[in-house]
């Protein structure tokens, strides 16, 4: 599993680009993508949604379940990434090129981990 | 003495329930009509496309069939006798219809019905009296002024037959319409493309829904822009038809063989109204209180003509109630919550409040979904990604809606109508058994999932 350096991590599996103070790109974690096996859908938020921390703001869809994907920070939905849309397996297949959201007008976010802290926190 | 006691306008859903129940009910009746019975539902819409659909789902069970120990050889659709069949479904149901006719002595004007004034409605040469008229004159397809769009056809022109199959076809509209005819050519081995003005096919559902099918459509080989604003269509030198349109602000064209345009449908008055008759309309649709009655007393309307929701169901259940009110008898049905579906494959069928709208209400609710993944039915009949979502009232659990993109969602959406009528919870609903297996089970691990959130 690969867990880039210059991310920050949830509790929740979720990992945090931020692009600048009140600017980041959240996605799920190879470890999480991982634990779903393949993908198949994701219901993507809406540009302009407000997002609260620890709080679901989209899913995403197995061939096993359906599982919520936490916000770590709270904010607005500025963008989406549509390619997801018709190709959920990138989720899989890239996990950190497949970000879900770009969120910006961040005031919160989650007490989020550095990359050796992650992978500490799943080996648990 | 007056000739009737109801004329009906039009003998489509709205207008020959409601002269069927009016005869019923003791109440001397006509019903004009200046087309075939059945109206658009039976002629040019419901009926038609689902028999062609059935049509279509028969060719590609048949395709599939080797998977699952069916072989039946190379499969080809013969157009001529699918559209064969489909009018023979027609007139069956036409005939049906005229036979009750006959049966509840319904009297059928054949004509255009214009109303003359209050209790006065003029079909050709003859005039007759009525102590109550109702409108259900229906629709007729819309066609926006768009540069070139007289090259288009309409549904009622494609589900009429008669011009060979197009190979290509692009279809503008990604509402109801414009998908099941997008599913149909598709299956019938047309290059299909859609184009949507709004950010996702069938704008009005809730958005899972046409995510979904966007990417089921793709799948199958339908190219679908969705925020495409058509500006023009013109035909080329090579015969084919270019239709123009901006897309993410760039000019984009799309190109076909025919091209449908599926954009809605409008409120048909044509040849309604004698001269000095009014109603009070609005954007071309009859206005009416809650229990149809217009402007003038002693006139009616139901269905498309008034246009609120243009659906066969709303139209039977407003000319029924209507039919009961003037029979002195309350009516049963419930208008405000319609349940409504779609015939792509899967089928489509939502009521009540999506969790959107809930939002926007600024109700707090709880939503539960089942993925029919490990449904036993669906993987038996290897189903596409299918689902069922349940919306509650977060207090006190009642169910407030439900949508649903599975096999046979049109038949399991009414047990959530019930349940919104008659104000059931979530929990009532789990009281019900359900068996095994069917496609129902799904609607119990959707109410699991829901019960879990209301109480966790």
């Amino acid at each position: 599993m690969n867990f880039p350096a210059e991310l920050k991590y949830s509790k929740s599996h979720e990992w945090v680009k931020l692009l600048d103070d009140t600017t980041a790109l959240v996605g799920i974690t190879d470890f999480a993508q991982g634990e779903l096996g393949d993908l198949v859908f994701i219901n993507l938020p809406i540009v302009g949604d407000a997002v609260t921390k620890e709080e679901a703001f989209c899913d995403v869809e197995s061939v096993k379940a359906v599982s919520d994907v936490m916000s770590p920070v709270t904010g607005v939905v500025a963008e989406v990434n549509e390619a997801l849309l018709d190709a959920p397996e990138q989720l899989n297949e890239a996990p950190y090129d497949a970000w879900i959201a770009k969120i910006d007008q961040i005031t919160d976010q989650e007490e989020l981990m550095d990359a050796a802290a992650y992978e500490a926190f799943i080996a648990q | 003495m007056r000739d009737y006691s109801l004329i009906v306008i039009g003998a489509g859903p709205g207008g020959y329930t409601a002269a069927l129940r009016a005869a019923k009910l003791g109440l001397k009746t006509a019903v004009v009509e200046n087309r075939e019975v059945g109206g658009t539902c039976l002629n040019r819409g419901c009926i038609p496309t689902k028999a062609l659909l059935h049509t279509a789902e028969v060719a590609q069970a048949a395709r599939d069939g080797a998977a699952i120990g069916v072989e039946a050889g190379a499969v080809r659709v013969n157009p001529s006798a699918a559209w064969r069949r489909k009018d023979a479904v027609v007139e069956q149901l036409r005939g049906g219809i005229e036979a009750l006719f006959r049966q509840k002595k319904v009297e059928l004007l054949r004509g255009t019905g214009t109303i003359l004034g209050p209790g006065v409605v003029a079909v050709g040469d003859a005039t007759y009296t009525a102590d109550h008229i109702l409108i259900a004159t229906g629709s007729i397809p819309a066609r926006p002024p768009i540069p070139g769009l007289e090259l288009a056809v309409t549904s009622d022109e494609l589900l009429a037959g008669g011009q060979p199959l197009p190979a290509s076809l692009v279809i503008i509209g990604g509402g109801v319409i414009g998908v099941e005819l997008a599913s149909l050519y598709s299956a019938l081995g047309c290059q299909v493309t859609v184009l949507e003005a709004m950010d996702r096919l069938l704008p009005n559902l809730d958005r899972e829904i046409g995510q979904n099918l966007a990417m089921i459509f793709k799948k199958r080989g339908i190219a679908v822009a969705a925020g495409a604003m058509v500006t023009s269509a013109a035909r080329r030198e090579d015969g084919q038809l270019a239709v123009s349109y901006t897309w993410k602000g760039q000019p984009e064209q799309a190109i076909g063989d025919a091209v449908l345009c599926a954009i809605g449908r409008r409120p048909n008055t044509a040849g309604l109204f004698g001269e000095g008759v009014s109603l009070e309309m609005e954007r071309g649709r009859i206005l009416t209180d809650e229990t149809g009655q217009t402007s003038m007393p002693g006139v009616y309307a139901a269905g498309d003509v008034t246009a609120q929701i243009q659906l066969a169901h709303v139209a039977a259940a407003q000319g029924t109630a209507c039919a009961d009110r003037l029979a002195g008898r309350a009516p049963l049905t419930d208008l405000r919550t319609i349940p409504s579906c779609v015939y792509t494959d899967p089928e489509i069928a939502s009521v009540g409040l999506t969790a959107d709208e809930a939002k926007a209400a600024g109700r707090a609710v709880k939503v539960g979904k089942y993925v029919m993944f490990s449904n036993g039915r669906t993987v038996i009949a290897s189903g596409q990604r299918g689902f069922i979502k349940v919306v509650a009232d977060r207090e006190s659990g009642a169910v407030l809606g439900a949508q649903l993109m599975c096999q046979r969602a049109t038949d399991l959406v009414s047990q959530f109508t019930a349940a919104v009528v008659n104000g059931l919870t979530t929990e009532q609903l789990l009281h019900v058994m359900r068996p095994h297996p069917t496609f129902d089970e799904g609607i119990g691990e959707a109410l699991e999932d829901l019960l879990e959130k209301l109480t966790g």
